[in-house]
């Protein structure tokens, strides 16, 4: 017998594909994304199911006009869908779901060359970009259980007067309103105002749970992030009466649960190194956190993951891990005993980090 | 675990690196007890199975040979093994060959007589071992062409480690999927085993002697225990059944804490290792006299109607060797000499088992195909020898030559651990193997 031997060594690959991944990705979204279709109605299905036929659509057609292969069966224009639409309150008009589509996947993805080469995360500027192009009707969140039309283009003001609210629990909060009862388990439950999918803290928590176990993401980002994040509200709080709250509130809504652990962990624009992954999630806490005293919840949380995804990939430079048989620090661990070393020819008494290898 | 009677502690086993993977699709063979394979009609030896110089023939064509004659050697001073007759029988043609490793060379064709007949040269070595001088050690097992499964030839890596290697490491590892040859060997010929470790300290002069088992074998480690009672300086080390274990960087890593630096052999951190086989091997060669003829391997995959682990006449063809296994159920998309991580895949099955050949697997390839770079970090985390495989895709592809150096691209030991786990399937050994090749030459331009 003779083959054709062009392959090489090695021959054996493990189950995971690029598609599996996605696939867990959306099915630690599925419950968020349902109770969001239950608390906003058929509405926010209609705009989960154009997002998602837009992206797919849109990817698939680009690559077919470009006469490349086309790649939408391996999920992650589906997962951008998915993720725009999560992104969006009820209330929008429907022509802005295929414009964010468009920018997504076409200008942000495909244009600078597909997965995996695309330097900033494509749902944050879809929604970055219609908070320009249209802020009133981006920030128009909805009390859940309003009624409605699934299919009207353009949902009037009028309609929903009694339900729109443009700000979140917190920054009524910060606005010396009193937090009422049943605010917090209302948070976490998701029976307050906002987003499609950013509603309900505790079905986000239990799919980020689903994603470490099946070691899709690991950890440290979401984790770090949140901690961070709440650190600082923790000593800076809204309102000096109501430390707890002003912790908790700015946790569970606008949009931050989502973005730490959905947006922020997209492998692309995150850092892939243990100690890259602590630092890119201190630094998207500590952005939120300022940017949010400047701007609205959502855009402050959509401005400051969006820069820290621009670095992300760099960040993992500091962190090389050390390669067998070579004697070298890492750069931060260099500039650290640098720093010692300095201090150290001034007189005081510290110990290096890393000792002399024997 | 209680393996440990002397040497290393207890509490710090099973021992590991960091890194590495653990595929469970390939499930050993190791229940299939190791059978002799009959010889074939003819054999095929190339004249190089080994890493170093080609041999040349010492015979021609329409000689008779007997069983265990020298039929080529190489010059004297050349890094070089002999090769003998895996049969006795008539020398048919004298021609270029294919090798396992794709190459073409000279090769011995003899046809089988079925008499086996013995060759006089095959006699057991003479003296005891406590009274003999290390030289003639070297020597004996130079002229019965041993070589081991890295393709360095022993007697040449005892000549090297002599003075420098105060520790022998016996590597039972057997990290690759599907082979099970050594475990196999571990059971059922540890006496063997043991006895030709206690030969190899002897030529090397070196003080210790580490049985370094994975703990996958656990029952081998049993056998090697009952063999090495009484004797002190033997210890075994279970190490975790990782793949790549049995790499000697990471076995003396996992073993000694060291690291050996790029450019050096494991003799320059004071250890050396040495296979099951090769330690088997050399006992053989001296209590019975017959030089190495025969190689134990593990048929397995898919495709094969019955895997099994055999003692396979050197110069026996893929084929005839498949055959014995009962044949193939489907035509294999993959013939591969060696383990599925690190072997190579075959054009033609009729190609020779050699020295080196440790596994013959037929394998129905799945498809796969290759995406881009998801950037999700897999591939760094099973990196053995802590690198940042996609930096290095990336580099490669680029063709770029400051990445390369930066991500150190000449450490890469080129085991596979990144393709394994790469979602998207993209084959970075290939690519960091161009990577270390632009490295290499960029480095000598600079010269």
């Amino acid at each position: 017998m003779e083959w054709n031997c062009k392959t090489a060594a090695p021959y054996l690959n493990q189950e995971e594909s690029t598609r599996t991944i996605m696939m867990d990705v959306l099915i630690a979204l599925l419950p968020a994304t349902l109770w969001g279709i239950y608390a906003f109605g058929s509405r926010a299905l209609t705009i989960v199911l154009l997002s998602i036929l837009s992206s797919v659509g849109m990817e698939a057609l680009y690559q077919k006009a470009r006469k490349k292969t086309v790649t939408v069966s391996d999920l992650s224009a589906v997962l951008t869908g998915l993720l725009f639409a999560l992104c969006l309150p009820v209330g929008v008009p429907l022509w802005v779901v295929p414009l964010g589509a468009f920018v997504a996947v076409i200008l942000t993805k495909q244009l600078f060359g597909g997965m995996g080469k695309y330097f900033i995360n494509p749902v944050l500027v879809a929604k970055f970009v219609l908070h320009l192009l249209a802020p009133r009707y981006v920030t128009r969140l909805t009390e859940p259980f309003t009624k409605m039309s699934p299919f009207a283009l353009w949902v009037s003001p009028e309609a929903l007067a009694d339900s729109v609210q443009t700000q979140s629990a917190w920054e009524a909060l910060g606005e010396g309103i009193l937090p009422q009862e049943g605010t917090l388990s209302a948070l976490l439950t998701g029976t307050v105002p906002g987003c499609i999918g950013e509603v309900s803290a505790l079905l986000l928590l239990a799919g980020f749970l689903y994603l470490a176990v099946r070691n899709v993401v690991t950890w440290h980002i979401a984790t770090v992030f949140v901690s961070t994040f709440s650190f600082l509200n923790f000593l800076f709080p809204v309102s000096a009466q109501f430390r707890l709250e002003s912790v908790l509130f700015p946790l569970f809504s606008g949009g931050l649960l989502l973005g730490a652990i959905f947006l922020a962990t997209d492998y692309v624009t995150s850092p892939m190194t243990v100690g890259g992954k602590v630092m890119y999630g201190a630094l998207c806490g500590i952005l939120t956190f300022v940017f949010r005293l400047f701007f609205s919840a959502h855009l402050g949380l959509i401005l400051a993951v969006l820069l820290c995804g621009g670095v992300g990939r760099y960040l993992d430079r500091l962190f090389i891990p050390r390669p067998y048989g070579v004697e070298r620090k890492n750069a931060f661990l260099h500039l650290w005993n640098s720093l010692l070393a300095f201090l150290q020819k001034q007189g005081s008494q510290i110990k290096p980090l890393l000792k002399k290898k024997k | 675990m209680g393996f440990c009677p002397f040497g290393a502690k207890e509490e710090t086993m099973p021992l590991s690196f960091r890194g590495g993977i653990n595929p469970d699709e390939a499930k050993k063979n190791s229940r299939s007890p190791l059978v002799e394979m009959l010889a074939p009609d003819f054999v095929t030896l190339p004249l190089l199975q080994h890493q170093g110089a080609v041999a040349k023939p010492l015979v021609r064509v329409g000689d008779r040979v007997l069983k265990g004659q020298i039929i080529a050697d190489g010059e004297e001073g050349e890094v070089s093994a002999p090769i003998h007759a895996s049969v006795s029988g008539v020398v048919k043609a004298i021609e270029p060959v294919p090798t396992p490793q794709g190459d073409s060379v000279e090769g011995i064709v003899i046809e089988n007589d079925y008499k086996d007949e013995r060759s006089p040269e095959v006699k057991p070595f003479s003296t005891p071992i406590a009274q003999t001088e290390p030289e003639e050690i070297i020597r004996f097992l130079r002229n019965k062409g041993i070589v081991g499964e890295d393709g360095l030839p022993t007697w040449w890596k005892i000549a090297s480690a002599r003075g420098k290697a105060k520790r022998l490491i016996v590597n039972g590892t057997e990290c690759e999927p599907y082979l099970s040859a050594d475990h196999r060997l571990l059971l059922e010929k540890a006496a063997e085993v043991v006895g030709g470790a206690k030969i190899l300290m002897k030529a090397l002069d070196c003080e210790k002697a580490v049985f370094a088992i994975a703990d996958d074998k656990e029952d081998g480690a049993e056998e090697i225990l009952k063999a090495i009672r009484n004797t002190p300086v033997f210890s075994i080390a279970l190490f975790r059944a990782k793949y790549p274990q049995g790499d000697e960087r990471l076995l003396v890593n996992s073993l000694m804490r060291k690291e050996i630096p790029a450019g050096k052999e494991a003799w320059d951190v004071g250890a050396v290792a040495f296979g099951v086989q090769t330690c088997r091997s050399v006992y053989q060669a001296f209590v019975t006299g017959m030089p190495q003829v025969t190689k134990c391997l593990t048929v397995g995959g898919e495709c094969v109607k019955e895997g099994a682990n055999l003692s396979v006449p050197l110069g026996s063809s893929f084929a005839q060797v498949i055959a014995r296994c009962g044949g193939v159920l489907k035509t294999p998309k993959l013939l591969i000499a060696g383990g599925p991580m690190r072997g190579k895949a075959q054009g033609t099955d009729q190609v020779s088992v050699t020295k080196t050949v440790s596994g013959i697997l037929c394998l129905d390839e799945k498809k796969k195909t290759e995406g881009p770079c998801i950037h999700c970090g897999r591939c760094a985390r099973v990196c053995p020898m802590g690198l940042m495989p996609l930096e290095l895709y990336r580099a490669s592809v680029s063709k770029k030559i400051a990445p390369l150096r930066r991500y150190r691209a000449d450490v890469c030991n080129e085991c596979g651990c990144c393709a394994y786990i790469c979602p998207s399937r993209i084959e970075l050994v290939t690519s960091i193997r161009r990577g270390k090749a632009l490295l290499a030459k960029e480095g000598e331009g600079k010269e």
